[in-house]
């Protein structure tokens, strides 16, 4: 019986949904977080070609049966709208306004470099293990590039530290900014690949092709960055919830669905049973 | 009565039939875009019934008496087969994604002359030469507005399909994808601006030295293909992954008219100020950022589901009953000593 498979898919594709939905509420307060939404695509239909011959005629649609085969979970499309901004008053929190990544490089353990892009601006200082100077960090370690590709190093971690608009980093009295955040603009965000921890793959092998593949969104215009702030999630609860009533719903139905076509396969499997 | 057998199954069959049509709209109930289909339901060819010896029979209105010859009882239809999964293109409620790749599309144009009824749909296809058109064979017909940007930066359905623009070209909206030297207008994301009517912007930021940051709007020449179907249903094949094609005795340049043919009367009559209402106004619109839902009523399909259940039991019940009855005839009938 078709109807069971036609059902069974679709309870798959509304629990992927589901998986998502519940993915983005969990990230409902995680920093930098860009939610994704879910949407279903039809299964290839059953043409059915066994007809009388003579039904050709006064018909509505064009010959054959097509019944469809179900639904899936189509593409899960990240949305890169921006999120709320979280006011936190630490000076090495920063939070990038307008469209925009921060590039991260993390060492691996041959000496190499993956470079990472994230919206996640959580930064702390820690010492830099290759340049033996204190470096700006994400949470999980990974350096913080300036506007050439190079890790951005402070002078005296012990002064205090100021960011201004365009990612100029000053560092004590100094009147000379020691670097400048580097804020790359993507041409293409949809093709960026996620890989957990609130980054994406840049899709560079060396620093230097970061300024060859992504343009400055600073001098582009459309990025500024603000001290003591970070970026929220983009998750909207009231969304999520009646995305959720909206899947259980479906769930529900479809299953009904199954229920009533095991009752119509009992019927047959009863006709001889007296 | 052996053929009441066949009669009550041929039910059955054309009931689990329309069940899976029911489940498979209850499935897409998520689907955007989607139609639900509509199971249509046929008789088998009647047979005239005829006496077998006796020909003196009741004169039946409508078939001629013949003397001499065994008499007419009657029609007699011998079963029911689905025929038909007749899609319902009536428009689905829309519903905020907030995504620029989202487009919904709302139609309410007028029957054709015939009073068939006209329905509007994006084109997709798949290309091997982007630089050329899509031949005719290749387009696909689509409501679902549920796209994405490949790496190439051209939009593209969930299939990987291009969405086409109104000379069936695919449609680049992210030049350069792959290079930081790319002109600020040249890539789209966020900035992708569609207005009602399908025509593409690019709404950009101008950072001259000196000057105050400037939004600026560049027109992109690109109009989303708009194609106007005359009788969807009668036209179109369901080919799933929310696609349609015209069925092979149609093709793309009789039967599909683009939006702006199909509307060149009322837009001349607008410019000519033959009338003062613009009656252009009202007949379609798109709505970036928002899709379309699937039309399919769940209230609705959940009856229809239980009563083809009911109806499928009330077949398997004649069945059993014929059954009983022939059970007697075998065994009962002529036994010697009861």
């Amino acid at each position: 019986m078709q109807s069971l498979n036609i059902s069974t898919s679709a309870m798959r594709g509304i629990q992927q949904a589901l998986d998502n939905t519940s993915s983005n509420l969990a990230n409902l307060d995680t920093i930098g977080y860009k939610r994704r939404h879910a949407s279903f695509s039809e299964l290839l239909s059953d043409s059915m070609n066994e007809q009388p011959r003579v039904d050709n005629q006064n018909r509505n649609t064009p010959f054959g049966l097509r019944i469809g085969s179900g639904a899936r979970l189509g593409l899960t499309k990240l949305d890169l709208g921006q999120g709320n901004v979280k006011i936190t008053d630490v000076p090495t929190d920063v939070m990038i306004e307008g469209d925009g990544y921060f590039a991260v490089s993390r060492q691996t353990d041959n000496n190499n470099e993956d470079f990472f892009l994230t919206r996640d601006g959580n930064f702390k200082i820690t010492k830099h293990v290759g340049l033996n100077q204190f470096a700006l960090a994400t949470a999980s370690g990974d350096y913080v590039l300036d506007k050439y590709g190079v890790p951005i190093t402070l002078t005296d971690p012990n002064q205090p530290i100021r960011i201004e608009a365009d990612g100029r980093v000053f560092n004590g009295d100094d009147d000379n900014p020691v670097a400048e955040i580097g804020i790359w603009k993507v041409n293409n965000p949809d093709q960026l690949q996620q890989v957990g921890k609130d980054l994406y793959d840049a899709d560079i092998d060396d620093p230097i092709k970061l300024t060859d593949k992504y343009a400055d969104a600073v001098v582009e215009g459309i990025a500024t960055v603000r001290q003591g702030a970070l970026e929220g999630s983009n998750v909207i609860m009231t969304e999520e919830m009646s995305q959720l009533v909206n899947i259980q719903r479906a769930y529900q139905l479809n299953s009904r669905a199954i229920g009533i076509s095991d009752q119509m396969m009992g019927i047959a499997n009863s006709i001889r049973s007296r | 009565m052996i053929r009441g057998l066949y009669t009550s199954a041929s039910g059955m069959l054309a009931l689990q039939n329309k069940h899976e049509s029911l489940a498979n709209n209850l499935a897409n109930i998520n689907t955007p875009g989607f139609k639900q289909d509509l199971a249509l339901m046929r008789s088998f060819p009647e047979q005239l019934i005829s006496r077998v010896s006796d020909n003196t029979g009741p004169d039946i209105p409508g078939i001629p008496n013949m003397g001499g010859q065994a008499a007419m009882i009657g029609r007699l239809s011998t079963g029911i087969y689905m025929s038909e999964a007749l899609p319902v293109f009536t428009q689905g409620d829309i519903e905020e994604t907030h995504n620029p790749y989202d487009v919904a599309l709302m139609d309410n144009i007028q029957p054709d002359e015939d009073g068939n009824e006209q329905r509007l749909f994006y084109s997709v296809a798949r290309i091997d030469d982007l630089t050329q058109p899509a031949d005719g064979e290749n387009i696909r017909f689509t409501r679902n507005g549920n796209w994405s940007v490949n790496s190439e930066g051209y939009l593209v359905t969930a299939e990987g399909y291009y969405v086409l623009d109104n000379a069936n070209m695919a449609i680049q909206v992210n030049k350069n994808p792959d290079t930081a030297a790319a002109a600020v207008n040249e890539n789209a994301g966020k900035n992708l601006k569609i207005d009602d009517k399908g025509k593409l912007w690019i709404e950009y930021l101008e950072n001259t030295q000196g000057q105050p940051t400037e939004t600026k709007l560049e027109e992109l020449n690109v109009t989303l293909g708009l194609n106007v179907i005359a009788d969807p249903s009668g036209k179109l094949v369901r080919e799933g992954s929310d696609r349609y094609r015209l069925d092979g005795q149609y093709d793309v340049d009789n039967d599909v008219v683009k939006i702006e043919t199909a509307l060149q009367e009322d837009i001349d009559a607008l410019t000519n100020n033959v009338y003062d209402v613009p009656k252009v106004r009202g007949r379609y619109g798109l709505q970036q950022g928002w899709q379309e839902r699937s039309n399919v009523d769940p209230a609705q399909t959940m009856t229809s589901m239980m009563s083809v259940l009911r109806a499928y039991e009330a077949n398997q019940r004649v069945i059993t009953t014929i059954d009983g009855t022939l059970e007697k005839a075998a065994n009962e009938i002529g036994r010697v000593n009861g």
